[in-house]
């Protein structure tokens, strides 16, 4: 997949020397076809530092000057061009020395350069001096945060990057805007943004000029400025406006990459420097040079105007630093004491010191007002990488030990950030201070939290392309969502228990208020039933008696009954008798007749008897029970109780879950939103 | 004279039928590498087949040959490379014009990939390609900042600087083929070193993989090569633009094997005889012979090399073969097809051999007894009579004290000094054996005055300095390179030299009552580190073992190897020594300076003088006696045109330069005079000057040695404009004529000028003046009143001809 792109890039960059190689109708010229070829064999020698034999190839006007033994092109004349004669090798020395002749294409083109006249441009016009594409020089210099809010890309930039390879190189090129929640990382012929607050991936800035080595934002943030290059071959450094993305101006002709580079607080000035020693300032006016500064022994590796702007330091890779005045380009202190290659400078937001880092291993502060060494610190083994010199005063390194570490603005140690896997090579702090920014060798950005030093994010230099982007987002919001439903669930019970708990302590409540009510009670009430149950059973005894007695008054009438009856049988006529004996067999009768209502007493006695002996019974079981709830049931409560904040904490932890999810999956969403929207980079029109 | 037409003839009809049968079929033909074993996916194996013909011709016929592969299950053979196919083992069958043989091959995980390492695969890429040598980045300060170190010696030490020094610069792990390093390498970028491979070359394909694995570095304990071989063994080529590919592999310590042809750096020592290309195809040129060598990773080894005209009609002269020497000699010699130069006269002999067994001239009547010897053994004879005289010994002595830096300084007094020089006098007049007082010396403890061997150590303090001057005058070896990286041009590490330093580092050095005397002993502590990573060095015997040290005198358990069988190099060093004295050109030359790139030129003879040497109980005066009796040594002067343009192969004998202190003894000895130096008695000879700081101007022009370092080249045989100009105009010749009066003391005994004439040619030349120079110089003498004047005129111009000042 990321072989296919590299591949794809390849091809259309051969497609691109394919129509160098093969100009059909299309005359020679020196910018399009010549000097791509120049830069790719001849520059490393023949440039405005080395000028070896006096020769200058990458300038148009110093190759029709010719060099130190006369011209070297005659229009329309290949054969008495000595350029022409050692390249095809027709003459001696021939070019370039110890490598094979260039291919015969590339000598072809250049005798039809010659032949055609030695055209400077396709129009035949000759080469417009590099005016930026807009007045970027501000009046005067502010400090503070600049009105208006705080410059960030207003449209989309390309998010499918440029170059997208599997790993990442070292990142030396790192930069957070001093006002607004952005980052730029150096990545692979492209520039690649994010947001500080979110850790997002804002896009790419492409940077066709090689591999950008050094990034500075200006003092407002409204510019970011690139340089780098080819090691060996070509270097420059191009202004960018952030509001747009786009390119304002390219300065610088090197032959080998830019490792140094800023742009002045007036926005006037361009410092850049490099392998070839020497300090080159532009103008951002008309893209003309100022000053050329050949003091440096070595390379330059780093540049940082004054905040004020009226000075700037530069620094090389033997140690040596220098402060020179931005309005001439004149040295202003020689800051004696680094003894190797000075990996980053910095001034302080008053713009009274200057820090320093180096591969001696330290950091030096240097008071700018005398030119004195006022703090050495042995900051890192190995060697001192990564500097910034916050706004608000705090400092922040990285080096070899593979660590960061922060500082007050007088150099005591705060504190030492988790240790990387590798070198900790450049840092960017965001403009609220909040985090800090390390670039590493292995081509990552490990985001910190400056107050305690701990990794929240790994952002890559390496941005994968969009498609994949897509794909990723879409599998991370799948994931989201699966996982936002777990939670949901999980909320689902959590508040399920918190409500059965809630339930329960009420229950437990009104539990104990009975039985503390019953324990109260119902020694009273039991004696009462007791009472009852004595009374009842006095009274099921009564009835019994009266059952009793009425049967046995049954019994005995029937008997007298019988004998009246048989009497008055036997004396049937006997009136009285008969009248005896009905009458007796009336009270019988009546007596029989009032029998139930015995029954029914005696059963209701029972009953009643029953019913108190049965309520007696509950009232003192009752007594049984709630006498050891009384203690008990508090402690119960109480560690009910004291599960609540728990069980309402997880409600909330997972209902914070949900909602963050929720807000995840519609950041991711929108995002993927924003992905799906943009065009892939093969769409987007050629600028 | 039939007889020896009928010979000849018979010659040229064998010699006729050799060359036809050898257009026919070779003798016997060889494969190499003589087994093949891959041990992985990436495993490969070119091979050579090489054959020999009768007359000793060797071509390369690998294209021509058959070769089968038994199994092709295990193994093919893709354009003479052998590539793994599955693991197992077969063979291949090579045959040739009737010859065959064959090839065992084993193919160990054919199918497993080897993960690209750093030190095996990527820094053999900077030798091979010229990266890391002393004129580009293995520059003490690399070029434009980036260094390699020379020759790869601190692998390490490149990995971080390939990777991490600058940091995104060299490589890149994102876009490996648009590293620096690669883009530099093949030119897509200016390279002031030019494009050194292209895109798709192995080279190219190697650093890309470790730039795209992430540039690692390798796990400790990876492999490291062992050791190296270069095949063929040796190769002699018939005629001009016939080739022969050499091939090169390498062992490794875990057994497994490569064939790093493609990785190794070839070197020729004569481009116009033996020109080797970057890939090893050596190409025949001018008749000569070229030592081809290969170098990889810490070895360097060599193939000598013969090229002859094509077709070269020759045929060996009789020649005498009076020793083993002459035997070696003469071998080599008809592998070159050259001719020794005929035996020389008696007075030549006599000459030569007063000089250099004596250092001095035959005087008139030593001349005349030998002259008047006619038996055949009578060179015998006078060699075992000079070898008995003492100034036989005093040559040695001189030579000795040269080497043992014999000189008074600040810190050396002259009372030791010459106790010094007693000492070693002592030695070689008694004729100890040289191993026992190298012993002696090397394990010297105690005071300057009671032991004077201890100056040893007095006069070097310099840990480093002695333990280089040991190897240099005891082994040959200059070890110095050394020091601060590996010897590129030989065997040596900066292990290797700082685990030999680390026998001296316990010499303790302490005052006595008297300030010029000192206490030399062993002092029991004091180690060396390695520079690089400061490990402590155990001592280790140069190119020995690591013996057990503890709580013993390392100088005497260094001393007990050094001048024993056991080190290699001490006798044959030694008989090297001996041998340059005799032809003023070492078997190896300069005799200091032994390294595989500097082969010795007849191997096989040096082998012999060392076992014979070692033999002899390293008795040296036997094996001078070898010497000076070989036919060899008593070659003429006089070149046959086969043999005009040999130099180094002893098949004439050469003119050299006699050294300052001889010269000045000649001089003295035909002229009569005397000469006085200080702390000797008037009239002492030169040779016996015993510090190494006196000198006078005479000894200064011709070249003595200062004894301020152990270097052979400290004695100056070259002939400068001022030695001329002093012998013409200076007081050397015309001022000792006159003082010693010869002419006068002839004159006064009645000597006729002819006599006179005949004994100033016998004094000076050990011959009688020719018909044509007597003619010549009598018309002068007498044309001249003053007899005198002319004969010490003709005294004058023998003393500057060229005939004098040159042994011959």
């Amino acid at each position: 997949m990321v072989r296919s792109i590299i591949l794809l890039v390849a091809l259309l960059s051969l497609a691109t020397q394919s129509a160098i190689a093969q100009p059909s109708a299309k005359k020679i010229n020196y910018q399009d076809h010549i000097l791509p070829f120049f830069q790719d064999k001849c520059v490393a020698c023949h440039n405005q530092d080395k000028k070896s034999s006096g020769v200058i190839l990458n300038s148009y006007s110093k190759i029709i000057e010719g060099g130190s033994s006369g011209i070297i092109v005659k229009a329309g004349d290949p054969e008495g061009s000595s350029l022409f004669q050692v390249v095809a090798h027709k003459s001696e020395p021939v070019m370039p020395p110890k490598s094979p002749k260039v291919a015969d294409t590339s000598i072809v083109m250049l005798e039809r350069w010659i032949k055609e006249g030695l055209l400077e441009t396709a129009d035949g016009k000759a080469l417009a001096l590099n005016k930026p594409t807009a007045d970027i020089a501000l009046g005067t210099v502010r400090r503070g945060k600049p009105d208006g809010p705080p410059p960030m890309p207003e449209k989309p930039l390309p998010l499918d990057p440029l170059v997208v390879t599997s790993k990442g190189n070292a990142v030396i090129g790192l930069a957070a805007s001093p006002w607004a929640p952005l980052l730029a990382v150096g990545g692979q012929k492209q520039i690649v943004l994010y947001n500080t607050d979110t850790m997002e991936y804002l896009g790419v800035i492409p940077f066709p000029d090689g591999f950008p080595t050094v990034l500075k934002f200006s003092r407002n943030g409204g510019f970011l400025l690139a340089g780098g290059g080819r090691g060996g071959k070509n270097g420059s450094a191009t202004l960018f406006n952030i509001k747009t993305g786009l390119k304002v101006l390219t300065v610088g002709q090197e032959s080998d990459a830019v490792l140094a580079a800023d742009i002045s607080p007036d926005q006037t000035q361009i410092a850049l420097g490099g392998p070839s020693k020497v300090v080159r300032v532009y103008s951002t006016v008309d893209g003309k040079l100022l000053h050329e500064i050949k003091k440096h022994t070595d390379w330059i590796t780093s540049i940082e105007y004054s905040p004020d702007g009226v000075l700037f330091a530069s620094g090389d890779r033997s140690g040596n630093l220098f402060v020179w005045e931005s309005h001439n380009g004149k040295e202003y202190f020689t800051l004696k004491g680094h003894t190797n290659y000075i990996n980053n400078l910095s001034w302080r937001a008053d713009g009274n010191i200057l820090a320093s880092v180096s591969e001696d291993a330290s950091l030096k502060l240097w008071e700018v007002e005398n030119g004195t060494l006022v703090k050495s610190i042995p900051a890192h083994a190995g060697g001192a990488q990564g500097l910034v010199f916050h706004r608000d005063g705090t400092i922040v390194t990285s080096g070899r030990d593979k660590t960061s570490k922060s500082w007050k603005s007088d150099g005591t140690a705060i504190l030492t950030m988790e240790p990387l896997t590798d070198l900790a090579l450049r840092v960017a702090v965001s403009h609220d201070a909040v985090f800090a920014f390390v670039g590493d060798w292995n081509g990552n950005v490990a985001a910190y939290k400056l107050a305690d030093g701990k990794k929240v994010d790994v952002l890559p230099s390496n941005p994968p392309t969009l498609k994949a982007r897509v794909e990723l987002s879409a599998k991370e919001i799948v994931l989201l969502r699966e996982q936002l439903s777990k939670t949901s669930a999980e909320l689902t019970i959590a508040k399920t228990q918190d409500a059965k708990l809630q339930g329960d302590i009420a229950t437990a409540q009104k539990s104990l208020t009975e039985a503390t009510l019953a324990v109260k009670d119902l020694p009273a009430k039991i004696k009462q039933l007791t009472a009852d149950q004595a009374a009842a059973l006095a009274l099921q005894t009564k009835s019994t008696t009266e059952l009793k007695a009425g049967e046995a008054m049954i019994l005995a009438s029937t008997d007298s009954v019988k004998k009246i009856k048989d009497q008055s049988d036997k004396n049937k006529l006997d009136a009285a008798l008969a009248k005896n004996a009905t009458a007796a067999q009336e009270k019988l009768d009546k007596l029989k007749l009032e029998l139930p209502a015995l029954q029914k007493a005696l059963q209701e006695k029972t009953a009643a008897y029953t019913a108190a002996v049965a309520g007696l019974k509950d009232a003192q079981m009752k007594l049984i029970a709630a006498t050891p709830l009384v203690p008990a049931l508090p402690k119960q409560i109480d560690a009910m109780q004291k599960a609540m904040p728990a069980a309402q904490a997880l409600v909330t932890t997972l209902t914070t879950k949900v909602q963050d999810l929720e807000k995840q999956i519609g950041a991711k969403e929108a995002s993927l939103q924003r992905y799906k929207k943009a065009q892939p980079l093969a769409n987007l029109p050629k600028s | 004279m039939k007889n020896s037409v009928l010979t000849g003839a018979c010659a040229l009809l064998l010699l006729a039928s050799a060359s036809s049968i050898q257009a026919i079929a070779p003798v016997s033909i060889a494969v190499f590498p003589p087994d093949v074993n891959m041990q992985s996916a990436r495993g490969k194996q070119r091979i050579i087949v090489q054959a020999s013909y009768a007359d000793g011709i060797t071509r390369d016929v690998t294209a021509q040959a058959k070769v089968t592969i038994s199994d092709p299950k295990i193994a093919k053979i893709v354009n003479l490379e052998v590539l793994p196919v599955g693991d197992g083992k077969c063979s291949i069958a090579v045959e040739f014009e009737g010859k065959t043989t064959q090839v065992p091959v084993d193919v160990k995980d054919a199918i497993k990939d080897r993960p690209i390492s750093f030190k095996l695969d990527v820094m053999p890429i900077f030798l091979r390609n010229g990266c890391n040598q002393g004129g580009c980045h293995g520059a003490a300060r690399g070029k434009d900042g980036f260094r390699l170190s020379l020759f790869g010696f601190d692998p390490d030490g490149d990995h971080y600087r390939l990777t991490r020094e600058l940091n995104g610069r060299r490589i890149n792990l994102a876009i490996p083929e648009e590293s620096l390093l690669v883009e530099k390498s093949i030119g897509k970028v200016p390279h002031t070193g030019g494009q050194k491979f292209a895109v798709g070359e192995q080279y190219y394909n190697d650093l890309v993989r470790w730039v795209d694995a992430g540039g690692p570095q390798d796990p400790a304990g990876i492999a490291t090569p062992v050791s190296v071989d270069l095949f063929p063994k040796t190769a002699l080529l018939d005629g001009k633009g016939s080739t022969q590919q050499l091939i090169v592999r390498a062992k490794y310590s875990d057994g497994s094997e490569r064939d790093v042809t493609s990785l190794a750096l070839f070197l020729s020592s004569n481009d116009s005889s033996g020109k080797v290309s970057p890939n090893g195809l050596v190409t025949a040129g001018d008749r000569g012979e070229a030592f081809v060598m290969a170098r990889f990773s810490t070895f360097t080894v060599g193939v000598p090399f013969i090229v002859l005209p094509k077709d070269l009609k020759f045929s060996f002269p009789p020649t005498p073969e009076k020793n083993y020497i002459d035997t070696l000699v003469n071998a080599k010699l008809k592998n070159l097809r050259i001719a020794p130069s005929a035996t020389c006269s008696d007075e030549v002999f006599l000459r030569r051999i007063f000089i250099d067994l004596t250092g001095m001239l035959p005087s008139v009547e030593e001349y005349k007894t030998f002259m008047a010897n006619k038996s055949a053994d009578k060179r015998e004879q006078l060699v075992k009579d000079l070898m008995e005289r003492k100034e036989f010994s005093e040559l040695w002595v001189l030579k000795w004290a040269e080497l043992l830096q014999i000189r008074s300084s600040n810190q050396v007094s002259y009372k030791a000094t010459l106790l010094y020089y007693n000492w070693l006098q002592d030695r070689i007049a008694r004729n100890v054996p040289l191993n026992q007082w190298v012993q002696e010396l090397l394990g010297a403890n105690g005071g300057t005055f009671n032991n004077p061997v201890t100056n040893y150590y007095q006069n070097e303090t310099d840990i480093l300095k002695v333990t280089e001057n040991v190897a240099q005058v005891f082994m040959g070896m200059r070890i110095q390179c050394a020091q601060c990286h590996n010897h590129p041009f030989d065997r040596w590490t900066m292990d290797d030299y700082y685990g030999f330093a680390a026998f001296f580092t316990q010499i303790g050095r302490k005052g006595t009552d008297d300030p010029r005397e000192l206490v030399v002993f062993n002092s029991g502590s004091g180690e060396i580190n390695h520079p690089l990573g400061g490990r402590r060095m155990a001592p280790k015997y140069l190119g020995g073992e690591t013996p057990d040290v503890v709580g013993k005198d390392r100088r005497g358990l260094m001393a007990e190897w050094l001048a024993s069988p056991k080190n290699p190099y001490f006798a044959t060093n030694l008989s090297n020594m001996v041998w340059t004295h005799f032809f003023g050109l070492g078997i190896i030359n300069e005799v200091d300076d032994v390294r595989v790139s500097n082969p010795p030129s007849n191997s096989e003879l040096l082998q012999e003088l060392g076992k014979k040497f070692t033999e002899y109980n390293y008795d040296f005066k036997r094996l001078v006696k070898d010497i000076v009796l070989s036919n060899s040594y008593q070659l003429s002067t006089q070149t046959n045109p086969s043999n005009e343009s040999d130099t180094k192969n002893f098949s004439h004998s050469s003119i050299r330069r006699i050294k300052a202190e001889t010269f000045l003894d000649c001089i003295s000895q035909v002229t009569e005079t005397k000469n006085k130096f200080p702390g000797l008695p008037l009239g002492a000879r030169a040779v016996q000057i015993a510090d190494g700081q006196v000198s006078n101007y005479f000894l200064t022009t011709f070249g003595r040695a200062t004894r301020e370092s152990v270097c052979s080249c400290e004695v100056k045989l070259d002939p400068t404009l001022s030695q001329s100009l002093h012998l013409l105009n200076g007081d050397a010749t015309t001022q000792r004529i006159t003082q010693g009066n010869l002419i006068g003391k002839l004159l006064k005994d009645k000597k006729t000028p002819e006599e006179i004439l005949d004994e100033i040619y016998v004094r000076c030349l050990s011959r009688m003046p020719s018909a044509d120079e007597k003619t010549k110089v009598l018309a002068l003498v007498n044309a001249e009143k003053d007899k005198k004047q002319v004969l010490e005129d003709a005294f004058w111009a023998v003393l500057n001809t060229r005939e004098y000042m040159f042994n011959h």
